[in-house]
């Protein structure tokens, strides 16, 4: 499969890069799954052209300056985390290789025009004449499937790409949070992971579950203070939609009100993530491009109730998500002074706070969306990991 | 937008099952049922089990026998859900090579028809079933080439074919006439 042949590549590259800014031994960063995105980031900014480029000398410069010095060691995963990925895998990678929902099939068109040349995707994106759907858009996802794919342009080559991505995700938010939850109990996984809608998304292209997982692994590498493989998913998570931004502003707050001293290097996370954000609608800008979904507009404020009862309306559906929502809300609402617990927490009820805002102050069309049932499942799928990190987690609060 | 040909329930009230290949391709990723399209026609039920187990998590929370509970209540609440995914829906596993099938054919007769990246004028895509085919056959737009090729396209069932009218090369797929 050409696509396992990209990912080897770029995951290659990525440790090797990953080897060079946090002078960690380059045997040690290529076992570690997260070591990727560093690639993807290089790759991302190249993609945009010259102010692209500015950028990403900029990110390098200020990673390699802000390493922590000595350089950590990093864990060595054990066979538990392969054989419990592997499996994972297996099951998410048991699909036929054509897209088979809505949006699979316009992310994967814009992989097409990627395939045809590298940066092509973005030279698109940022073309009015091109009518390419959804406008606006930030470009890494599907020029990232482009790449694993090598350039081939075939629906398996793609549907194999992007399925692997939301693997490596599920690797990183699994190797983050890995420590933690090894001790867990191993029938609440179980549980937790047998939520029904996951397994659609699981064995879906969308891009919602793979942000959520990038969103959750940010907060876990935030929490353990690896800010720099955190600040690289930041850039990724505000590359891949609009919002990203809204997970690495709800990871920052989470852990700068949780913090026992707080330090303002966690504020990187937000400018560097702003700066990706600002930077490719400052390019959608200048080329004339709208982003109609996410347009700001005055707060429709008399929307609120009907907002909160859809979202109560989708999180209390027992065919999609079981009592999976009911059981993370009881256990937001007991006490802890477990540092973890509190920051998962605070990162969900910002997540809501922010996403039901832009919900009010986003364009007449968003709504729509929330009511004709098209939107707001997507967003507890893109908060469902850190929520279930704290289902997951529950167990340190229990009284002894 | 409802899917067509989402198979209605006995009574003949909203349909209550993603089981046709068009109802994946638009309803698929929104929820494990129609239900979010339908406004939630059982959301008094849902609701009040909802709570019900917020208030029991919350008052059995510290009983010694909820380490088990928990796992327990959260599996017994998926099974219906996952009844859906592993077989009713038509992408649970044993129904996704048909799914694919279709799928692959309408692409085939699409790419056949309209091979990208040839210039191609879309003057005719309608939201419904195979808006995204046609978007995956023409990514991008050049409508202003010379020799392009004009595209029509509207349909609510697959797999759908495509045919080229003569003398103009005019390409019609679906149920476009």
């Amino acid at each position: 499969m050409i696509s396992l042949l990209g990912l080897a590549l770029i995951h290659l590259a990525g440790a090797a890069l990953r080897a060079a800014l946090t002078s960690r031994a380059f045997t040690q960063v290529v076992r570690s799954p997260a070591s990727g995105w560093y690639a993807v980031v290089l790759l991302y900014g190249l993609s945009l052209g010259a102010p692209g480029l500015v950028c990403i000398a900029a990110l390098l410069a200020w990673l390699r300056f802000s390493r922590p010095r000595p350089a950590p060691s990093a864990p060595v995963l054990p066979l538990s985390f392969w054989l419990t990925l592997g499996t994972l895998a297996a099951l998410m990678l048991a699909r036929p290789w054509v897209p088979t929902q809505w949006d699979e099939f316009v992310w994967l068109a814009k992989a097409r025009i990627e395939s045809t040349g590298f940066a092509t995707a973005a030279t698109a994106s940022l073309d009015p004449a091109q009518d390419l759907v959804p406008s606006g858009y930030p470009p890494l996802w599907p020029s990232l499937v482009a790449w694993l794919s090598l350039g081939v342009d075939s629906v398996s080559a793609h549907v194999g790409a992007a399925s692997l991505l939301l693997v490596l995700c599920v690797a990183t938010a699994l190797e983050t949070w890995w420590s933690r939850l090894r001790s867990g109990h191993p029938l609440l996984l179980i549980a937790v992971l047998a939520t029904p809608f996951v397994w659609v998304h699981a064995r879906s292209t969308y891009l919602d579950l793979p942000v959520g997982l990038l969103a959750v692994a940010l907060l876990g590498l935030a929490l353990a203070e690896d800010l720099v493989t955190a600040t690289v998913l930041a850039v990724v998570l505000c590359a891949l939609k609009d919002e990203g931004m809204v997970h690495v502003f709800a990871a920052t707050a989470a852990i700068w009100v949780t913090a026992p001293v707080r330090s303002f290097k966690l504020l990187s996370l937000l400018l560097v993530g702003g700066l990706t954000a600002v930077l490719w609608r400052a390019l959608l800008h200048v080329h004339g491009i709208a982003n109609v979904d996410h347009a700001p507009t005055t707060p429709l404020w008399h929307w609120l109730p009907q907002a909160l009862t859809l979202t109560a309306f989708h999180a209390s559906d027992l065919w999609s998500w079981g009592v999976f929502w009911s059981i993370a809300l009881a256990l937001s609402l007991l006490p802890t002074e477990d540092r973890t617990l509190r920051a998962l927490r605070w990162a969900l009820a910002v997540n809501l706070v922010l996403s039901t805002g832009a919900l009010l102050a986003g364009p007449e069309q968003v709504r729509v969306f929330a009511q004709n049932g098209t939107l707001l499942n997507r967003l507890l799928m893109q908060w469902w990991p850190v929520a279930a990190v704290l289902v997951l987690e529950s167990r340190r609060q229990a009284p002894k | 937008m409802y899917a067509p040909g989402v198979t209605s329930s006995p009574s003949g009230g909203e349909p209550k099952v993603l089981d046709t290949a068009e109802s994946i391709i638009i309803d698929g990723a929104n929820g494990v049922t129609p239900a979010p399209r339908h406004a939630f026609p059982d959301a008094g039920v849902s609701l009040g089990l909802a709570v019900l187990v917020v208030v029991a998590t919350l008052a059995l929370r510290r009983r010694p026998f909820t380490t088990w509970a928990l796992p327990v209540l959260l599996l017994l609440a998926a099974v219906p859900g996952l009844v859906h995914v592993v077989a009713l829906r038509a992408d649970a596993p044993l129904e996704r090579p048909v799914l694919a099938a279709k799928v692959d054919q309408t692409l085939d007769a699409m790419q056949h028809a309209v091979p990208w990246p040839r210039p191609v004028h879309v003057a005719r895509e309608e939201d419904d079933v195979l808006y995204p085919f046609v978007r995956y056959a023409v990514p991008s737009r050049s409508d202003s080439a010379p020799g392009v090729i004009e595209l029509e396209v509207a349909g609510e069932h697959l797999p759908a074919k495509c045919r080229v009218e003569a003398p103009s090369g005019r390409v019609f797929c679906g149920d476009a006439p």
